[in-house]
C-alpha cells in the first residue's frame, strides 16, 4: 500500500492525466476533471454510473453518403482513454459483469471492447453506503478491491492505495509516493469491518433455483401490479446493458445509431408480424428478474445485480428490488 | 444573406389551396420558387407532427394553406384544423423559436392573386430571419 | 383519514363491492407515498395517505378494465378519470371513487435530493415538513415544495365520489403565473431554458408511463414510418419528443403534475402542459376533465375559434 497526502493529490493527477481523460465522480454523472482538486469529490453514489463512459447512451456505429451512384461507408468507433477516478467497488464490479456478456467469444463487441481496454478503473473504497445499498449480499463489499485496477481508501486526510492488475501496479510503480504508515494501515482495517457492517445483507440463499421453477407463478401479477412500464430502473442500472441498433435516414446520408433499449418496454419484445411474446407488464418484470437472478447466475455463475439502489431510487413509484427478491423468497411453490 | 434561398414547406389542401396556386401559374402570376407543395386532401388532415418533423428534418419554414372558413370541401375540416395549428403556433412560440418560421393562411380556388402574394410575403419574411439555428439537427 | 380509508377500503372489499383498492402504501424510500393495489382485507391495513402521494391513480384504471375498482381520488384524479370516460377507455359504474380533498402534492425528489443526507424521518407539522437527517433536524415550508401545479389548483376537491373523506377544502386558484413570467423571457432565452431542459432527458419514458392520459397502445415516439421522433440523443429529438406530448396533452391534459415529479432526471415538463392549458381556458374556455359527456378539445370547434393568426 501507497499513500499520499489528500493535499498532495495532483502528484498522482498528472500520472493520471497522461492515461487520457480522468473522470471524476460528479452528482450527476461522471465528469472530466479539469483540476487535480476534483478528485476530492465526496459524492458517495454518482446518479448515472460509469456504465455511461463504456456504454453511451447512444453511438453512431456507422456513417453513410450518397453521391449519385456512389454510396460511401464510414465505420465510426467511439473511443475511450483514461482513468475512472474514484469508482466504488459495486460499479467496479457492474463492468466486470458488463465484460462477461462484452468481451467472451462470439459476443465481443469490439465497440465496447476498444473502450475498456482503454480505461482504467482506479477504485476508492465507499465510505457512505447508504440505506438502499445492500452490495454484501452478492458477495463482496465497500472495501472490494478486486474489480478494480488500482484500488485506494481514504483515510482521514491521506488517500492509501495499491496496484490490482498489472496495468494498475505498472502505474502505482512510476509514482513518487511512499509507503503507507502501520497506523493508518491498522485504520483501514477497523474502517472496513464496521462500514462493511453497515450495509444491511440479504439472504437471497437458492433464489437462483427457486425462480426456476416460478415461470408460472401468481406473484408476477402482484409485482407488477404498480410498475408503469418505464425504464428508469434499467437506464440508471450499472449491470443493464440491454440497446437497440437503428438508422437514422436522411435522402442522401444517414448513420447507423446504437441506443440503449429497455427491457421494461412493449416494443423490446415486439416483433414484426405484431406478435409480442411479452404482451403484459407481468411477463417484462418476470424477464427483468430472471435475468438479473436465474439467466445471468446460470450463464456466468454471478448475479446480474450488484446491490447498489439506484433502480429503488429512481424508480417513479419506488418499486425496490429488495422487497421483491424477499416476496420471491417467501412465495411457497405450488407443485 | 442575400442569396440565402430559403426552403419552405408548404401543404396545401386539394380544393381550395391547390386550385389558387394552380390559377396563380395557369394566370401566370409569378411567385417566388423557395416553397414546395405537398398536396393533402383538406387541411384537416394536416397533423401538427407534420410540422414538428419537417421543421426537425431541416425545412426553413412550412406554410399551410386551406379553404376560407365555411369553404371546406369536408365543411368543417378546416375549423379542426384551425384549433390545433392554434395551439401548436402558440406554443412553439412560447418555447423561443422564432416568429414567422410557421405561416397558416386560408385561400379559395379563385384566388390566384392572394396565393402568389402570400408566397412571396411568406419567402420574404423567412429571408429576413435568415438560415435557421434553432432545432435544428446536427448531422 | 387514513384510518377512514381503511376503513371504507375494507368494507368495500369485504363485502365484495370492489376486487381491487387502488391506493398508496408507504414506500422504502424517504419522502415516498407509492402507489399499491390492494386486493385482500390484509392488505388494506398497508393503505396510507400524505401529501407524498405524487403519481395520480387514473394511470392504473385501464388496466383494471375488468375488475370493479375502488379508488383513491384527488380533484385531479376525477378529472382524469372524466376525460378517460369521455375517451371511451372506462366506464364510471365500474369504478368507486373514495374522494379526497387534496392540499397539494409535495416535489418529492427534488425535496429528497437537495437535502443531500440520509433522511431518517420525516412528518408535516403546521406547514412545514420536518426532516431528521442522520446530522440534523431540517425545517422547510410545505408552501416552498408544493408541485407548482397545486399551488395553483382550482380543483382540488373530487368532483364527484361515491363517499368523501374528509372536509373540502378551499381551492387555492390564481391562475398561471409561471407560464406568464416565462413569456416575459426574451424568445432567445427562453429557447435556451427550453433546450437545456430538454437535453436533460434520457428518454426513459416515465412522464408518459406515469401519465393518465397517455394509454395509448402505441406511442407516436415508438413508431418507426413515419418517424416523428429519431433514435438518439439528438436535442431535436428530444424537443421533438416532448413538444408532441404535449400537443397531444392539449384539452386532455388534467395538470396534475406526476409527469413532471416522477422524471428522475428532474426535467422541467409543466411549464409546456401548463402554458396549454393556460391557453386553452383563456382564448377556448376549455377546462379538460369536467364533464364526461363532452368531447375532446380537438374533437370539436366553434365557428367563432380565434382564427386572427391566420393570414
Amino acid at each position: 500500500m501507497k499513500r499520499v497526502p489528500l493535499s498532495e493529490l495532483e502528484r498522482i493527477y498528472e500520472a493520471l492525466k497522461s492515461y487520457g481523460s480522468v473522470w471524476v465522480r460528479k452528482k450527476n454523472a461522471y465528469e472530466t476533471a479539469e483540476t487535480p482538486e476534483e478528485l476530492l469529490s465526496t459524492v458517495s453514489k454518482v446518479k448515472k454510473p460509469a456504465k455511461f463512459i463504456f456504454l453511451p447512451e447512444e453511438e453512431p456505429l456507422l456513417a453513410f453518403v450518397q453521391d449519385g451512384k456512389n454510396v460511401t461507408f464510414q465505420e465510426v468507433i467511439r473511443e475511450a482513454k483514461g482513468v475512472i477516478f474514484g469508482i466504488p467497488p459495486c460499479e467496479a464490479k457492474a463492468i466486470s459483469l458488463l465484460d462477461l456478456n462484452f468481451l467472451q467469444g462470439e459476443g465481443e463487441d469490439i465497440y465496447y471492447k476498444k473502450r475498456r481496454e482503454n480505461v482504467l478503473l482506479f477504485g476508492l473504497a465507499c465510505l457512505a453506503p447508504d440505506s438502499r445499498c445492500f452490495c454484501t449480499t452478492f458477495g463482496y463489499g465497500p472495501f472490494t478491491e478486486s474489480f478494480t485496477d488500482i484500488f485506494g481508501v481514504v483515510v482521514d486526510d491521506v488517500l492509501l492505495f495499491e496496484g490490482i492488475t498489472e496495468k494498475g501496479k505498472d502505474l502505482v510503480k512510476n509514482l513518487d509516493v511512499e509507503d503507507a504508515k502501520g497506523e493508518e494501515l491498522k485504520k483501514l482495517e477497523a474502517m472496513k469491518k464496521e462500514i462493511t457492517e453497515r450495509v444491511k445483507k440479504l439472504d437471497i440463499q437458492g433464489i437462483q433455483e427457486k425462480l426456476a421453477r416460478m415461470m408460472d407463478s401468481e406473484i408476477w401479477d402482484k409485482i407488477s401490479s404498480s410498475c408503469l412500464g418505464c425504464g428508469a430502473c434499467t437506464y440508471y442500472c450499472p449491470t443493464c446493458y440491454c440497446f437497440d441498433i437503428q438508422d437514422v435516414e436522411r435522402p442522401n446520408w444517414g448513420y447507423r445509431l446504437r441506443t440503449w433499449d429497455s427491457c421494461m418496454f412493449t416494443l423490446y419484445t415486439l416483433e414484426g408480424s405484431g406478435h409480442n411474446p411479452r404482451p403484459e407488464l407481468k411477463y417484462r418484470w418476470r424477464n427483468r428478474l430472471m435475468h438479473k437472478f436465474n439467466y445471468y447466475p446460470v450463464l456466468y455463475q454471478e448475479f446480474g445485480c450488484v446491490g447498489c439502489g439506484r433502480c429503488i431510487e429512481v424508480c417513479p413509484v419506488n418499486i425496490d428490488i429488495r422487497e421483491i427478491l424477499m416476496e420471491v423468497k417467501n412465495e411457497p411453490i405450488r407443485a | 444573406m442575400a442569396d440565402y434561398e430559403p426552403k419552405i414547406l408548404t401543404i396545401l389542401c386539394n380544393w381550395c389551396s391547390y386550385a389558387g396556386a394552380d390559377l396563380a401559374g395557369t394566370s401566370r402570376i409569378q411567385y417566388p420558387s423557395n416553397i414546395r407543395v405537398v398536396r393533402v386532401p383538406c387541411s384537416g388532415r394536416v397533423n401538427p407532427q407534420f410540422i414538428v418533423k419537417a421543421l426537425r428534418d431541416g425545412v426553413d419554414a412550412v406554410w399551410i394553406s386551406g379553404c376560407h372558413p365555411g369553404d371546406c370541401h369536408y365543411i368543417t375540416g378546416n375549423y379542426f384544423a384551425r384549433r390545433r395549428f392554434y395551439v401548436l403556433k402558440d406554443l412553439l412560440e412560447y418555447v423561443g423559436l422564432e416568429k414567422g418560421r410557421i405561416h397558416f393562411s386560408w385561400v379559395s380556388a379563385s384566388e390566384g392573386k392572394r396565393f402568389a402574394d402570400i408566397a412571396t410575403l411568406v419567402t420574404e419574411e423567412v429571408k429576413k430571419l435568415g438560415p435557421r439555428k434553432k432545432f435544428v439537427k446536427r448531422r | 383519514m387514513v384510518k377512514k380509508i381503511r376503513e371504507i377500503a375494507r368494507k368495500l372489499l369485504e363485502e365484495g363491492k370492489v376486487d381491487v383498492v387502488l391506493g398508496y402504501e408507504k414506500g422504502t424510500e424517504p419522502l415516498s407515498e407509492r402507489p399499491f393495489v390492494a386486493r385482500t382485507v390484509e392488505e388494506v391495513e398497508r393503505l396510507t395517505y400524505s401529501p407524498f402521494a405524487i403519481q395520480n391513480l387514473a394511470t392504473y384504471l385501464p388496466r383494471f378494465n375488468n375488475n370493479k375498482v375502488a379508488i383513491l381520488a384527488r380533484g385531479c384524479t376525477t378529472r382524469a378519470i372524466n376525460v378517460l370516460i369521455s375517451e371511451g377507455q372506462i366506464e364510471r359504474d365500474k369504478i368507486y371513487v373514495i374522494g379526497i380533498p387534496c392540499n397539494g402534492v409535495i416535489k418529492t425528489r427534488e425535496l429528497r435530493e437537495s437535502i443531500g443526507e440520509e433522511i431518517e424521518d420525516v412528518s408535516i407539522q403546521n406547514g412545514e415538513i420536518v426532516i431528521k437527517t442522520t446530522t440534523e433536524e431540517k425545517k422547510v415550508k410545505f408552501e416552498d415544495w408544493l408541485n407548482i401545479s397545486c399551488k395553483y389548483c382550482e380543483y382540488p376537491n373530487p368532483l364527484f365520489y361515491d363517499v368523501l373523506v374528509g372536509e373540502e377544502v378551499k381551492p387555492r386558484g390564481g391562475g398561471y403565473p409561471d407560464v406568464e413570467d416565462y413569456e416575459k423571457l426574451d424568445e432567445d432565452k427562453r429557447w435556451e431554458i427550453f433546450e437545456a431542459e430538454m437535453s436533460k432527458c434520457v428518454r426513459c419514458y416515465a412522464c408518459r408511463q406515469s401519465c393518465p392520459m397517455c394509454y395509448c397502445e402505441h406511442c407516436f415516439v415508438d413508431s418507426t414510418e413515419p418517424r416523428w421522433v429519431e433514435p438518439g440523443f439528438d436535442k431535436t429529438d428530444l424537443e421533438s419528443w416532448h413538444l408532441i406530448r404535449v400537443l397531444h396533452m392539449a384539452g386532455r391534459c388534467v395538470d396534475c403534475g406526476t409527469c413532471e415529479l416522477v422524471c428522475p432526471e428532474g426535467v422541467k415538463l409543466l411549464f409546456l402542459t401548463r402554458k396549454v392549458a393556460r391557453d386553452l381556458k383563456r382564448d377556448f374556455d376549455y377546462v379538460s376533465g369536467l364533464n364526461p359527456e363532452k368531447p375532446p378539445f380537438f374533437g370539436e370547434f366553434r365557428y367563432d375559434d380565434k382564427g386572427d393568426f391566420i393570414l
